[in-house]
């Protein structure tokens, strides 16, 4: 039956334009609507659908966990996902160039920051040529954001390799809870224009569907020391769609698919190739710096989601996905296909236990365009991930002890098998408090960039006698380079003191092993190409503090601090200056947010958000000498609504000063500088 | 301006994607007869439904609203704004939602305590005892702590607990229609 609906649609493409244009715009509310004029017997007589799925509630989880709301994205004066992520305690979150962000969780952050993993609606969005996330190509309607799960610390057992030291979460909302049109439009000094659109309907049996565009053009980000143009301007398409409903009132599907395109531009350092002939005039250096690189980044996704809830205690889900990515910079091409297939079993085989395991599969398939200044080597491949994981939640005393014990298996074609294992303990005490604890291993496998690869990374000139030819260095992958390994032990305590308090505190002690290092293949020599290795080692410590309180039922202040502080050691590395510091020094050591949220009248809000984030010593491989400041940003936002489904805001980013850096890039990338900004933004829903 | 021409190659292949996407939105046949709904969109007409059977004192009748209050979290989403548009005894319906009970007052005829204040759902009943307000949940147990209406899930199907006791120390009246299709509980000793 479901196949003839598919044959049917497709031949009504007209009359499914015509159908949308002149559909009336009122299904939202229109089922509830019905329901209220229906006897109370039928009503009760009626089949109740939902989750079987254990809602598991925050203060439950033996993790430190906070979740970004849909209101918090609304009330945050940001309109991207990685600038909404500074809402999380915990995360550092830098803004490198007007497209690009450092983004990590427990430290580690740099350009390529590589210890994240990153999903929307369980489709996994980091790159596999890094292990990083092009944040750029992550984005969607933000009002249909559901909320964004951020886990710092490893969810290896469960999710897998990369959750070394978090997981970011962003789900959507389901359809159904999308009917109806929504349009919003900002303007703004940054923000120079964006425009969404959504449209959900009722497609029947108990079906919904939603599709949305949306488009942005964002300014170019201040270049020192002038203040001209730093080339960054960007624009981007979007579109997508999601579609859920019911088989039967216990299968549930989800199908759901996006498509964006971005023009990114950017200021690169063009390496030139000294054998080439054509390259003479750029002796002795052979360098072009402010090269206006038009970068692309497109691609799509398409991901089936099939729920079955076979009884009260059992659920099986069962998700497919595809995913192509292309991205188009001067020094490289790159096209990526993923094939995810991801099975999962819920189950309670005795009273005390909350068994849960799955089985996945992924194939990458990758191609690169290279060029003098960057290789990929072999330029294509195909890689295959196989893997199991299982997690008891055992019930040790009846609402107080609870103990979860889980592991993932994986085998991946670099590194073989990784066994990921964690062990976690809950204990409430009262409906208020929590404690837990929990140890884990996490692991980071090798990604391509580290495993096969050969870029530039600068070019001696000519020093005759001694240098009778200029020498270019290179940055080698290494083939036998091993997956980063990380022991976890953490603490955290929840209370809510008070029904309008919160507290969350959250510890940890990290040991790392086998860090990624570089090497220099010739260490006699003065100068050599390097090689990604495994020569460093790391503990890294810190705790994260928040607290939620309504003073008032129209007022609510969140504040957080988080401190971290890593020590590298040497584990064979000979290039001890290099590798150490950049984990030293490239997160902050303390970071402060605190925002107020009023509900001035009924149809009135002021939010005020400040921040400071410490200072780093140093960023970038290539730019030992460059640090950043500490600095102070302070955001507003006025929004007022004439009616329930209108609202005009106002918002103003980094009001405290002019402009100022927030991370500096590799060496090919140029420096520049986050600037004031504010917007005007209108939101419809119709 | 060469970006821009690129741009629209790339925008072409988007539209195609984007017009298989209008695809999923073609309305198959209506839907058949409300056999199946989600939870929350029928417990919000259930609470209106419940005003049906149930009466205020005339004493509290204050403003010119009928007040349904959520106390924390909103799981309804916008199921319970449609309810704005209908009316209880000529008062228009108007919704609140309260993130703390000290904000609980005489503007609210019906409380809904959400899910997310178990912890403090004691302090909360009691701070409401007596009080002409008529406080519906779906925590386990709710009628028994001193709510007046629980709503229960039973195999797939939704249905009332009521603690009647409750209802008339705060002198709400509940029809015996409503009671034939409840379970009636006592507030539990602790």
């Amino acid at each position: 039956m479901q196949n003839r609906m598919w044959l049917g649609r497709r031949r009504n493409l007209p009359l499914l334009c015509a159908t949308l244009v002149f559909m009336p715009l009122s299904q939202a509310k229109e089922s509830v609507d019905a329901y209220l004029d229906t006897p109370l017997e039928d009503l009760l007589s009626m089949a109740v659908t939902s989750v079987a799925k254990k809602k598991q509630s925050l203060s439950e989880v033996a993790a430190a966990t906070f979740i970004i709301t849909r209101e918090d994205i609304r009330r945050s004066s940001t309109t991207s996902i990685p600038e909404v992520l500074r809402l999380a305690p915990g995360i550092q979150v830098a803004r490198i160039d007007a497209n690009k962000w450092a983004i990590s969780s427990r430290g580690f952050n740099n350009q390529f920051a590589n210890k994240l993993l990153v999903m929307i609606d369980g489709r996994t969005v980091y790159t596999p040529s890094y292990s990083g996330v092009y944040w750029d190509a992550q984005d969607t309607l933000l009002e249909d954001v559901e909320r964004i799960e951020v886990i710092r610390g490893p969810g290896a057992a469960v999710w897998g390799a990369n959750a070394v030291n978090g997981v970011i979460n962003i789900i959507t909302r389901p359809a159904s809870r999308t009917e109806g049109a929504y349009f919003t439009v900002a303007a703004g000094s940054e923000e120079k224009s964006m425009a969404g659109f959504r449209y959900g309907a009722d497609i029947g049996d108990e079906a919904f569907a939603r599709f949305y565009l949306k488009y942005t053009d964002r300014d170019a980000s201040w270049l020192p020391p002038s203040g001209a143009d730093a080339g960054d301007a960007w624009r981007s398409w979007r579109a997508g769609f999601r579609a859920d409903g019911r088989f039967t009132p216990q299968d549930l599907w989800t199908l759901q698919g996006d498509s964006y395109d971005s023009q990114l531009n950017q200021l690169v350092v063009q390496w030139m190739d000294p054998q080439d002939l054509a390259s003479a005039p750029y002796a002795p250096y052979y360098m072009i710096p402010g090269v206006e690189d038009d970068a692309t980044s497109s691609g799509w996704n398409l991901l089936g989601r099939w729920e079955r809830t076979v009884s009260e205690t059992s659920n099986l889900q069962l998700q497919l996905y595809y995913d192509h990515t292309e991205r188009s910079e001067l020094i490289i091409d790159q096209v990526h296909d993923t094939l995810d297939i991801d099975f999962q079993h819920q189950l309670r085989p005795l009273p005390t236990h909350d068994l849960i395991w799955g089985l996945g599969y992924r194939r990458i398939s990758d191609d690169f365009s290279n060029t003098f200044q960057g290789k990929m080597l072999p330029q294509s491949s195909t890689r295959d991930l196989f893997s199991a994981f299982i997690q008891d939640e055992i019930e040790l005393a009846p609402q107080s002890w609870r103990l979860i014990i889980g592991s993932r298996f994986e085998h991946n074609d670099y590194t073989g098998s990784e066994i990921q294992p964690s062990l976690r303990l809950l204990w409430t005490p009262d409906a208020r408090t929590t404690l837990w604890g929990a140890v884990s291993r996490a692991v980071r496998t090798p990604s391509r960039l580290e495993r096969g690869s050969r870029m530039v990374s600068m070019i001696v000139p000519a020093m005759p006698p001694f240098l009778p030819e200029p020498v270019v260095l290179h940055s080698l992958g290494n083939e036998d380079f091993d997956s980063e390994k990380l022991v976890a032990w953490e603490l955290g305590y929840r209370v809510q003191p008070r029904e309008n308090l919160s507290l969350d505190l959250a510890l940890f002690y990290n040991e790392y092993d086998d860090l990624q290092s570089f090497e220099s293949i010739r260490p006699t020599l003065p100068v050599s190409d390097v090689m990604f290795d495994n020569k460093l080692a790391a503990n890294s410590q810190g705790l994260e503090l928040m607290a939620d309180w309504w003073p008032q039922d129209w007022w609510r202040l969140q504040g957080s601090y988080s401190y971290l502080q890593v020590d590298t050691f040497l584990a064979g590395s000979q290039d001890p200056e290099d590798n150490n510091s950049l984990v030293e020094d490239s997160s902050p050591e303390h970071q402060f947010s605190l925002r107020s949220l009023m509900n001035l009248r009924d149809d009135l809000q002021l939010d005020i958000w400040l921040y400071r984030v410490g200072a780093l010593k140093r960023t970038a491989y290539s730019r030992p000498h460059m640090s950043i400041p500490a600095y102070t940003s302070l955001n507003l936002r006025l929004a007022w609504m004439p009616a329930r489904n209108l609202e005009l805001s106002l918002a103003g980013r980094n009001l405290l000063d002019s402009h100022h850096p927030e991370f500096v890039g590799e060496n090919f990338l140029t420096v520049t500088e986050v600037e004031r900004s504010w917007h005007v933004q209108l939101r419809w829903d119709y | 301006m060469s970006s821009f021409s690129l741009g629209g190659k790339y925008l072409r292949k988007g539209m195609r994607r984007l017009l298989l996407a209008l695809l999923l939105l073609l309305p198959m046949e209506p839907p058949p007869a409300m056999a199946v709904s989600s939870e929350y969109k029928l417990k919000a007409a259930l609470i209106y439904k419940l005003t049906r059977f149930v009466e205020w004192p005339r004493e509290n009748r204050t403003g010119g609203s009928f007040g349904i209050c959520i106390l924390g979290r909103d799981d309804f989403g916008s199921a319970l704004d449609a309810l704005e548009s209908r009316k209880v005894d000529g008062l228009p319906i108007r919704i609140r939602r309260l993130v703390q009970s000290d904000a609980v007052d005489s503007s609210c005829q019906i409380l809904f305590v959400s899910e997310s204040k178990r912890p403090f759902l004691h302090s909360i009943l009691a701070s409401l005892k007596g009080r002409p307000i008529l406080t519906i949940g779906d925590l386990d147990g709710f009628a028994e702590k001193g709510g007046m209406i629980e709503f229960v899930r039973g195999r797939q199907r939704i249905g009332f607990r009521i603690n009647l006791q409750q209802a008339d120390r705060a002198g709400l009246k509940i029809a015996a229609p409503l009671l034939e299709l409840s379970t009636i509980v006592e507030t539990e000793r602790t």
